[in-house]
């Protein structure tokens, strides 16, 4: 078994899913890439656990899948409230946050 | 050599739906990509020789999590990729992913020495006495962490329905 | 006995921590009570002190350990010998009337309270340090009483001046306060030891290092000198006046000034081992006393002109211990402290019947208004000037001229003394006869005494005149000779001449005292023609001796301060470094600011962008 192969594709895996949440900006195709960057990294961990022989890997993975249903749970959510209040689907609608204003002159 | 078939095919299917997913146009579309990639991920671990993971991928990734996905994708009326011109707001994304790229390629063809072994698969069996013994503390950490989720979406999505 | 030894300082403690923490509640009127009954208990332990013992044994009480690190070992311990039990005799019988005095004399006064409180604590500070039995415990005492000082003479402290004048007290006696705690670090840096016997046994048994312990001795004296208002650090005496006259009658006459002469007095074994620096503290009041006679000639303020003649007769005791003759100070301490006492609390009384003005040259014709205070300040001014014979004052400091005779360079010191007691006289008589004969120059108002405050000033008159009658010159046959065989044991007796001269030299001091008041009644008279002392600005300013210090002390230290405000601390503090670092963190806002824009796909690009550098670098390394 060529686990340099599957270190590889495990990496090549995460970085399309960094790739997606980068480069898209549709809030659902986000929440895509960071399931596809989960897959990369359990993979990884499978295979290490598995090259030493230990079953640690595969707890780690299955770790990864709980969390990853939780986290995905509240965000779902999220988006949905950001919908439903925001009217927004995209990045670029809840940028709420930004503090790239020049700032006001305080008194001298 | 034929496992190795199998395998090269699997790890085509998972790279290749998940650059599909990265283009795809519309949500659905992308989701149902992701499926596709996730189980090639489980055959690969069938295939690595961990059984356990590769069942619990099936059922929680692609049976629950791919689900609630595809479930909020219905939900919500999505416009669509809009066709954007391309700004130059792409380009540092676009230069740290090359850069990641590059490192990648660059660690595993000059640092990683992995010898080729024989599979030894690792049974639930194994993986059941480490969840019950070594890490039996996380094991319950994880369910807080699981009753904690739960409880955040009982409470957004209770002021969700205070809306409509 | 012995176990009553801490009665006497804590007695006045207690009643000003009580009035302290409970005077709101019962009034200042009781606060005057308390106080006053405080002091009286203390009186009453001395007076068991002298009956328990005390005059014939050494009596030492230790109370705790207060610090004890490796040599370093401080007890709070009482000792009293026999220059103690005088001491103590005077601070606390004196401080009582002194205390019964003012119950009348400051009731009413918007500040009353504070005043019984301060007046209690100082009375504690000089038993205290007098009763110490090591230096540190001393020091305590001693930095007490000049807290207290400040506190009483910035009294009526609504008027900015009189805060001023205290200010000014602690400010001149804090660089005689440093000059002591010099010496007591440099004592224990050598000695290894801060209880008073120990290192007088030291001092015996180790050889004597010339200069070191002439150092030492000279940052006691300068010590000594602060406290005392000696020349140099006279300037603050005159001034301190803004006090009520009560609080001059104790702290200026009785008790603080007089802890200078104790305090060499306590360390003579220090002081005989470099004769010279001996000689000098004789020198030093030899100079002093001829110098504020001389001011006091050219006073208005009656109190002033008393301030002078405080420094004056202290000049005295200092002469005293130059030359060697601790006992004969001693005994002038208490008698000046008797009279002293006496004409500030008349002084007071006669300002009141003046309407708050203090200058002579508006006074008169008191004698026939008030004609007990004209007896009493007429018998306290006897003894100032000495008159021969029938006041204490001619057994004590005539007996100092005489001795300063037989002292090395005596005839320099002789000649300062006597020109002193001519000084003396005469100043003393100019304020007495400007004061009560003749016809009152402005309205008199007036201002009956209680029989708290008669029976102070009567008391105390008595022992101007009486208390001489304790010491004769020694070859006066059948008379007593009670104090300084007495006191032989612990200071020596001192060196008189003897035979003829004695007697010339007598008759000589007898004969300045009376010249000089004769020339007093003149200068009063020349004064009411406006052709007196006074006018001359010399004399007035007190030597110029203020405006020196002015100018070489005052401003320079004032052009120091404001030099040091503009230039660092306006310039280099506010501006370069607070002003920098705020405008580093202004501009490091500001640009950090620009990567807010609120989109997380920023956000995420630069969390990936840290990654890869953190795998570059992993790269690089390994």
């Amino acid at each position: 078994m060529d686990y340099v192969a599957t270190l590889s594709a495990g990496g090549a895996l995460f970085l399309i899913g960094l790739a997606m949440v980068l480069l898209r900006t549709e809030l659902l195709f986000v929440l895509i890439g960071i399931e596809v960057m989960f897959n990369g990294a359990g993979l990884t961990a499978a295979a290490a656990g598995q090259y030493w022989h230990d079953a640690t890997g595969q707890v780690l993975v299955l770790f990864l899948m709980t969390i990853t249903g939780a986290e995905l749970a509240v965000t779902l959510v999220l988006v949905y409230l950001a919908y439903r209040r925001l009217r927004a689907t995209s990045l670029a609608d809840v940028a709420t946050l930004r503090d790239d204003a020049p700032p006001e002159e305080t008194a001298p | 050599m034929f496992w190795d078939f199998i395998f090269g095919l699997n790890v085509f299917f998972m790279l290749g739906s998940a650059l599909a997913a990265l283009f795809a146009r519309q949500a659905m579309y992308g989701a149902l990509y992701l499926v596709i990639s996730m189980i090639s991920v489980a055959i690969i671990y069938y295939l690595l020789g961990a059984p356990f993971i590769s069942v619990l991928q099936i059922m929680l990734y692609v049976g629950a999590i791919a689900v609630l996905l595809v479930f909020m994708i219905t939900t919500l009326h999505n416009p669509g990729w809009r066709d954007r011109t391309r700004r130059i707001r792409f380009l540092v994304p676009l230069v740290v992913l090359t850069v990641l790229l590059v490192e990648g390629v660059l660690l595993f063809t000059t640092d990683v020495q992995v010898p080729v072994q024989e599979i030894d698969p690792v049974g639930p069996k194994v993986v059941g006495e480490l969840l019950f013994g070594r890490y039996l503390l996380l094991v319950e950490a994880t369910a807080l962490l699981l009753l904690a989720a739960l409880t955040a979406v009982l409470h957004l999505s209770r002021k969700a329905e205070e809306d409509t | 006995m012995s176990h009553w030894l801490w009665l006497i300082p804590v007695a006045p403690l207690a009643g000003a921590t009580l009035n302290t923490v409970g005077g709101d509640w019962w009034g200042s009127r009781n606060s005057a009570r308390l106080a006053v009954l405080a002091l009286a208990v203390s009186a009453a332990a001395v007076i068991g002190l002298w009956l328990g013992g005390g005059a014939t044994q050494v009596l030492q009480q230790t109370l705790y350990t207060w610090m004890n690190v490796g040599d370093w070992q401080v007890s709070v311990g009482l000792r009293v010998d026999r220059i103690t039990l005088i001491m103590l005799s005077v601070a606390s019988w004196v401080g009582f009337l002194i205390h019964l005095f003012s119950y009348r004399f400051m009731a009413g006064d918007y500040g009353e309270r504070r005043y019984f409180v301060y007046l209690n604590l100082f009375v504690f500070g000089m038993l205290s340090f007098v009763l110490a039995d090591n230096l540190i415990l001393l020091y305590l005492g001693w930095e007490v009483m000049g807290l207290c000082s400040y506190a009483l003479i910035a009294h009526w402290y609504r008027d900015g001046h009189n805060a001023w004048c205290g200010r000014k007290a602690f400010v001149v006696t804090r660089i005689g306060d440093t000059a002591l705690a010099l010496a007591i670090f440099l004592i224990f840096a050598h000695y290894h030891t801060v209880d008073l016997q120990n290192l007088f046994a030291a001092l015996q048994a180790q050889p004597a290092d010339g200069t070191l312990l002439g150092w030492i001795a000279l940052l006691v004296l300068v010590g000594a000198v602060g406290k005392s208002a000696q020349l140099p650090l006279s300037p603050w005496l005159p001034d301190a006046m803004a006090g009520p006259s009560t609080v001059s009658a104790l702290i200026h006459a009785a008790t603080m000034v007089t802890a200078g002469v104790y305090l060499t007095i306590r360390l003579h074994p220090l002081f005989e081992l470099v004769p010279a620096m001996l000689w000098l503290v004789g020198l030093v009041g030899a100079l002093t006393l001829t110098f504020s006679g001389l001011a006091a000639l050219g006073q208005y303020d009656i109190k002033r002109v008393i301030a002078y003649s405080t420094i004056s007769q202290i000049g005295y005791m200092f002469l005293g211990v130059g030359i060697g003759a601790y006992g004969l100070a001693l005994f002038h301490l208490a008698v000046h402290a008797c009279f002293k006492s006496l004409l500030f609390m008349s002084a007071g009384v006669v300002i009141e019947h003046f309407d708050e003005d203090h200058d002579i040259r508006h006074m008169g014709g008191l004698r026939k208004r008030a004609p007990y205070l004209n007896l009493v300040f007429l018998a306290g001014a006897m003894s100032l000037a000495a008159v021969p014979l029938i006041t204490a004052s001619f057994y004590s400091k005539d007996a100092i001229i005489e001795a300063a005779w037989a002292a090395p360079q005596g005839w320099l010191l002789w000649a300062l003394a006597i020109i002193g007691a001519v000084l003396t006289g005469a100043y003393t008589f100019r304020l007495y006869f400007l004061i009560f004969p003749g016809e009152a120059r402005s309205p008199v108002k007036d201002y009956a005494m209680s029989w708290s405050m008669r029976v102070p000033l009567g008391i105390l008159a008595v022992a101007s005149i009486c208390l001489g009658f304790v010491q004769f010159p020694s070859d006066w046959p059948h008379l007593p000779h009670l104090l300084l065989p007495w006191l032989a044991g612990e200071l020596g007796m001192p060196t008189m001449p003897q035979g003829a001269l004695s007697v010339v030299l007598m008759l000589l001091g007898m004969a300045a005292s009376l010249t000089g008041i004769a020339w007093g009644w003149r200068l009063a008279r020349a004064e009411l023609v406006d052709r007196g002392t006074g006018r001359l600005p010399a004399l007035a300013t007190g030597l110029y001796l203020d405006k020196i210090y002015d100018v070489l002390v005052v401003r320079p230290c004032f052009g120091l301060a404001r030099a040091l405000r503009s230039g660092i601390e306006t310039a280099a503090l506010d501006h370069a470094l607070v002003g920098s670092v705020a405008g580093v963190l202004r501009l490091g806002n500001r640009v950090l600011s620009l990567s807010q824009n609120g989109g997380t796909a920023r956000y995420a690009s630069f969390m990936a962008l840290g990654a890869a550098a953190m795998l570059g670098y992993l790269l690089w390394r390994l």
